[in-house]
C-alpha cells in the first residue's frame, strides 16, 4: 500500500531540485534507494531511464520546446507506459510513509505521471523550484548534462524557450508550491516548514531539522542572480518575476502561459503529409494495384481498398510514404461470402509484432513494407484496415538504422 | 540577350491575392512566363495561377537545401551564400530568368515561396543588373487560413492536413519576411480587400511607378473585370485578430498602412520582424547531438580508437586529429550518429613537412560523390562509415578535415528511402536466384 500523499520536486534541471529534495530527506522523506541516485543529480537513474523512454516515444527530447501531444492517450503506448509507472512506484515506495520523487523531465510529460497518480489513487504534493535560467546556465555549462541540451546552441533564445517548457509544464501539474531556489537558500527552513505543512502526519524531529538545514550549502549552490551575458526575452522576465513574487501571481503566469501556448501552436511545425496507401500485386507477368488516399490525423482511420486479385495471391502494401509506426488494430478481407482475418507480414526492412494486444509495424520506406494473402475464397475482396500512424525524427532514425543493419547482414550473408 | 530591367516580383503569403493581383497584372503587359509553363486554372484560382512551374521547382530545391518547409518559420541562415547548393541554384535561375524572360518586354515572378528565399533572388537581380519593383500582397490571415483550409483538390488527394492556426504564424514569416528582405527597395504593398474594390486605383499605382509604362485603357477594363469580388469568400474582422498575440494584429495594421512615401516606413515593420524571429528562434526544437569523429584502426594486434569532438550545425568548420598508426594502414570511423549531408572542401594527411591527400571511401551504405570541388558525403550510423588509408611517407600523421555537416528529417529520410531500396534489390535478386 502507498501513502497518499508523495512530495514530487519539479523544475528544470541545475535548478536546485537535489538540493531542496536532500533537504527533505533529512526530514525523513524516502525519495528511493540511494543506490539508483545518479551520483551528480541523487535523481532515480529508473526513473530517468523511464522518462526518457518517454519523451523518446512521443518524438521529445530533454532540450524540447514542443508540448506533450495533445491526444497522447489515444496512442495505445501510452497506457503501456502508464502501468510501468505504476509499477515503478510501488516497488519503490510501498511501506514508506513520507516519500517523495524528484524529476525535471515530468514537467515535460507530466500527463503521464498525472495518470499513473490518478491510477493509485494518489494526491500528489508538488513542489516547483525555480532559478534564473541566467544562473541555470552557468551551472549546466559545467556538468555533464550540457551535452544533452547542446549547449542550447549558444542561443539565450533557445535556453529561454526550454526554461518556459519546464516551467509552464510544472504550472499544469495544478496547486503546487512555487520555491525560488535563491530565496530557498537564504531562508530552508520557512520553505521547508511550507512543504511539510502540507503534507498530513509529517512531523520531522529537531535533529532532523538540523541535519536538513546542514545540507543547504549556499556557498556551493548559490551563483549570481542573472546572468550579466544576457539579454533575457521579456514574457520569461515576466514568468520568472510573477513566480518569484509571493505569493505567485498565478492570473499572471495563466497570461504568460496562454501567450506561450498561442505561440507554440503558431509556430507548431506542419502536420504529417497525406499520401495514397497502395498495394500490388502479380497476375502473370501483369502488376496490378490499387491506391486510396490517405491522410494521417493522429487518431484511430479505417482505410479500405478493394482488392480485385486471384484466392492466395500475395499483395505488398505500402501505408506511409516516410518511415512510420503503425498500431494496427483490426485487418479483414470482406468479399461476398466471408469476412476473414489478413494476416499482414512485415516487408525486409521493417517489424511486425504483437504489442497491447494489437499489431505495430514499425515500417521503413520500402516498396513491400507490408505483405499480406488474399484468402482463398473467390474475391473481389474488400481490405479493410483500422490503423494509427505515426512518425517523427525518432521513427525515421530508427529506421534508418534498422534498414542499414539488415543491409550489412544481407551483404555479409551474400559473402 | 536584353531582360527589361524592371521586373514586378509578387511577394506574400498564398491565399492572399497574388493570384489575382498576377493575373490582372499579364493583361497589362507583364508576362509571367509561356502559357504552357504556367500551372493550369483550377477551381481553386479558376483565373489561373501566373506561377511558372520552373520558378516552383527553384524555390523548392532552395528550401530544401537549407531544409526549410513551406510552412516553414526559419530564415536563410546569414552565411546562406557559403552552403554548397547555392551555386548551382544561383546560376539555374540566373539561366532561368535570362531564357524565359528576355525579349519578353515588362515580366514579372509570381511564387509565393519566393518569400522564403529572398535574399538569394536579391542576389542575382543585383548581378543581371535588374531593379525590380517588389509587390506584397496582404490579407487578413484569418481569411488566408480560412481559404487554405477550403483548398479543392479535386480527385487528387490532399498532401497536407490544414494549417489550422499555424497558418497564422505562416502568414508572419511570409509578410515580415518579405518586408525584412525588401528593406530599402522599391515596394508596393496591395491589400487584399482593397484590390477587390477598387482594382483599377491599384493596378495604376503600380503602373504610375513606371514611366515608360502605359497600357491601353482596354487593356485597364480587361485587368480590372478579371479581379472580382466573388474571389472573397471568407471575411474576417481586424478585430477578430485579437484572439492571436498583438503582433498579429499589428503586423496586419502595420503592412496595410505601408506607404512608400513616407521617410522610414519600415521601421515598425522591421521591429515586428525582429519579434517575430526571437519567438521562432525559441520555439524551434533543434536537437543538438554530442557530434565527434571517431576513427580505429589496427595496430599491434589491437584497436587503437582516436576521437574529436565538433560543434553540430555551425557551419563549416575544420577539424585536426592526429593519427599514430603506421604507412597505408586502413583507418575507419564515423563521422556523426544521425543520417548526414556532408560537404568536404578539404580532407590531407600530413607528417612533418609531408602532405598527402586523404582519399575517402565509403561505408557499405553510405555514398560518396564528387560535386564540383567538394565532396558529397551521405553517411549513415554504421560501421566504416568512411574509411581511408594512411600515406605512404611515415607519421604520427595529422588528419585535417575541412567540412559542413547537415542533419534534418528529410534528409534521414532520403537516407532511409535509399538504403531499404538498396535492401530491397538484394532480396529480389536472391529471390530471383532462387526462383
Amino acid at each position: 500500500m502507498l501513502s497518499k500523499q508523495p512530495i514530487v520536486v519539479l523544475g528544470m534541471p541545475r535548478s536546485g531540485l537535489s538540493a531542496v529534495s536532500g533537504a527533505l530527506s533529512q526530514l525523513g522523506a524516502y525519495f528511493g534507494p540511494e543506490s539508483d541516485f545518479e551520483p551528480e543529480t541523487s535523481q532515480s537513474k529508473t526513473l530517468t531511464a523511464f522518462c526518457n523512454t518517454c519523451l523518446r516515444y512521443y518524438d521529445l527530447h530533454p532540450a524540447t520546446i514542443r508540448p506533450f501531444p495533445v491526444n497522447w492517450r489515444t496512442v495505445p503506448e501510452s497506457e503501456v507506459l502508464i502501468g510501468e509507472l505504476v509499477r515503478y512506484l510501488e516497488l519503490t515506495y510501498e511501506g514508506h510513509e513520507i516519500w517523495g520523487i524528484q524529476q525535471p523531465l515530468a514537467c515535460l510529460i507530466w500527463p503521464i505521471f498525472a495518470a499513473a497518480f490518478e491510477a493509485l489513487d494518489l494526491k500528489p504534493k508538488i513542489v516547483l523550484v525555480v532559478r534564473h535560467p541566467g544562473e541555470i546556465e552557468r551551472s549546466l555549462s559545467r556538468s555533464r548534462q550540457w551535452a544533452l541540451f547542446g549547449g542550447f546552441g549558444n542561443s539565450i533564445q533557445r535556453l529561454s524557450g526550454v526554461w518556459l517548457r519546464y516551467t509552464f509544464g510544472a504550472l499544469e501539474a495544478g496547486p503546487l508550491t512555487v520555491l525560488c531556489f535563491a530565496q530557498f537558500l537564504q531562508e530552508p527552513s520557512a520553505h521547508l516548514q511550507e512543504i511539510v505543512g502540507k503534507v498530513g502526519g509529517w512531523s520531522p524531529t529537531s535533529g532532523q531539522w538540523d541535519n536538513s538545514r546542514a545540507e543547504i550549502r549556499p556557498g556551493n549552490l548559490y551563483g549570481p542572480r542573472e546572468n550579466p551575458r544576457f539579454d533575457f526575452p521579456s514574457i520569461l522576465t515576466r514568468v520568472h518575476r510573477s513566480l518569484a513574487s509571493a505569493p505567485p501571481d498565478l492570473a499572471a503566469l495563466n497570461e504568460l502561459s496562454a501567450q506561450f501556448d498561442q505561440w507554440s501552436e503558431m509556430l507548431a511545425p506542419p502536420g504529417l503529409s497525406g499520401t495514397q496507401i497502395g498495394f500490388a500485386w502479380n497476375v502473370g507477368s501483369q502488376v496490378q494495384s490499387v491506391t486510396e488516399p490517405f491522410l494521417p490525423n493522429g487518431d484511430w482511420q479505417k482505410v479500405r481498398l478493394s482488392i480485385s486479385a486471384p484466392p492466395r495471391t500475395e499483395l505488398h502494401g505500402l501505408l506511409y510514404n516516410r518511415p512510420c509506426r503503425v498500431w494496427i488494430r483490426r485487418s479483414v478481407f470482406r468479399s461476398a461470402e466471408a469476412e476473414v482475418p489478413a494476416a499482414l507480414a512485415p516487408g525486409p526492412g521493417s517489424d511486425l509484432f504483437e504489442r497491447n494486444g494489437m499489431l505495430l509495424l514499425h515500417g521503413a520506406y520500402e516498396a513491400r513494407q507490408i505483405r499480406v494473402v488474399t484468402p482463398p475464397g473467390g474475391g473481389p475482396y474488400q481490405l479493410e484496415l483500422e490503423l494509427l500512424l505515426e512518425t517523427g525524427r525518432e521513427i525515421v532514425n530508427d529506421a534508418v538504422k534498422r534498414v542499414t543493419m539488415r543491409y550489412h547482414q544481407s551483404v555479409a550473408g551474400a559473402r | 540577350m536584353k531582360l527589361h530591367a524592371r521586373p514586378i516580383v509578387i511577394l506574400g503569403m498564398q491565399r492572399s491575392g497574388t493570384s489575382a493581383l498576377a493575373g490582372a497584372l499579364s493583361r497589362l503587359g507583364v508576362f509571367f512566363g509561356p502559357e504552357e509553363m504556367l500551372y493550369q486554372a483550377d477551381a481553386n484560382n479558376p483565373q489561373g495561377f501566373f506561377e511558372h512551374r520552373k520558378l516552383t521547382v527553384l524555390n523548392l530545391r532552395c528550401l530544401e537545401a537549407f531544409q526549410m518547409h513551406p510552412i516553414s518559420y526559419s530564415v536563410l541562415p546569414p552565411d546562406w551564400k557559403a552552403h554548397p547548393s547555392v551555386g548551382a541554384i544561383r546560376t539555374d535561375l540566373r539561366d532561368f530568368l535570362k531564357q524565359d524572360f528576355a525579349r519578353r518586354g515588362r515580366w514579372g515572378l509570381k511564387q509565393p515561396l519566393s518569400s522564403l528565399v529572398l535574399p538569394l533572388y536579391r542576389d542575382v537581380f543585383e548581378e543581371l543588373g535588374l531593379m525590380p519593383r517588389y509587390v506584397i500582397c496582404i490579407r487578413n490571415p484569418l481569411e488566408t487560413m480560412q481559404s487554405e483550409a477550403k483548398l479543392d483538390f479535386g480527385d487528387s488527394y490532399r498532401v497536407m492536413a490544414s494549417l489550422g492556426t499555424s497558418a497564422i504564424g505562416s502568414w508572419l514569416r511570409y509578410t515580415l519576411g518579405s518586408f525584412a528582405d525588401t528593406e530599402g527597395c522599391p515596394l508596393t504593398v496591395v491589400e487584399y480587400e482593397r484590390l477587390l474594390k477598387e482594382p483599377k486605383s491599384i493596378l495604376k499605382q503600380l503602373v504610375d511607378r513606371d514611366e515608360d509604362w502605359q497600357p491601353a485603357e482596354a487593356d485597364f477594363m480587361a485587368a480590372e473585370s478579371s479581379i472580382s469580388g466573388k474571389l472573397r469568400h471568407n471575411v474576417a474582422r481586424v478585430s477578430d485578430l485579437d484572439g492571436f498575440p498583438p503582433i498579429v494584429r499589428r503586423t496586419y495594421e502595420s503592412a496595410v498602412s505601408f506607404s512608400d512615401q513616407e521617410s522610414d516606413p519600415w521601421n515598425a515593420l522591421l521591429a515586428l520582424h525582429t519579434e517575430f524571429l526571437g519567438w521562432v528562434e525559441m520555439l524551434s526544437d533543434f536537437v543538438v547531438l554530442p557530434a565527434r569523429l571517431g576513427l580505429s584502426w589496427e595496430a599491434d594486434g589491437s584497436r587503437k580508437v582516436v576521437e574529436v569532438g565538433y560543434p553540430d550545425g555551425l557551419g563549416w568548420q575544420t577539424i585536426r586529429v592526429t593519427i599514430d598508426a603506421p604507412p597505408k594502414t586502413l583507418v575507419s570511423g564515423l563521422l556523426h550518429p544521425l543520417p548526414y549531408r556532408a560537404w568536404i572542401e578539404k580532407a590531407v594527411w600530413s607528417a612533418g613537412s609531408s602532405r598527402a591527400p586523404a582519399v575517402l571511401q565509403p561505408g557499405l551504405a553510405s555514398v560518396i560523390t564528387q560535386e564540383g570541388p567538394l565532396l558529397r558525403l551521405e553517411g549513415v550510423y554504421e560501421p566504416g562509415q568512411i574509411r581511408l588509408t594512411t600515406p605512404g611517407f611515415p607519421g604520427p600523421y595529422e588528419l585535417e578535415i575541412r567540412f559542413l555537416i547537415e542533419t534534418g528529417q528529410s534528409i534521414s529520410a532520403s537516407a532511409g528511402m535509399r538504403i531499404a531500396a538498396l535492401l530491397d534489390e538484394r532480396i529480389r535478386s536472391s529471390e530471383r536466384r532462387s526462383g
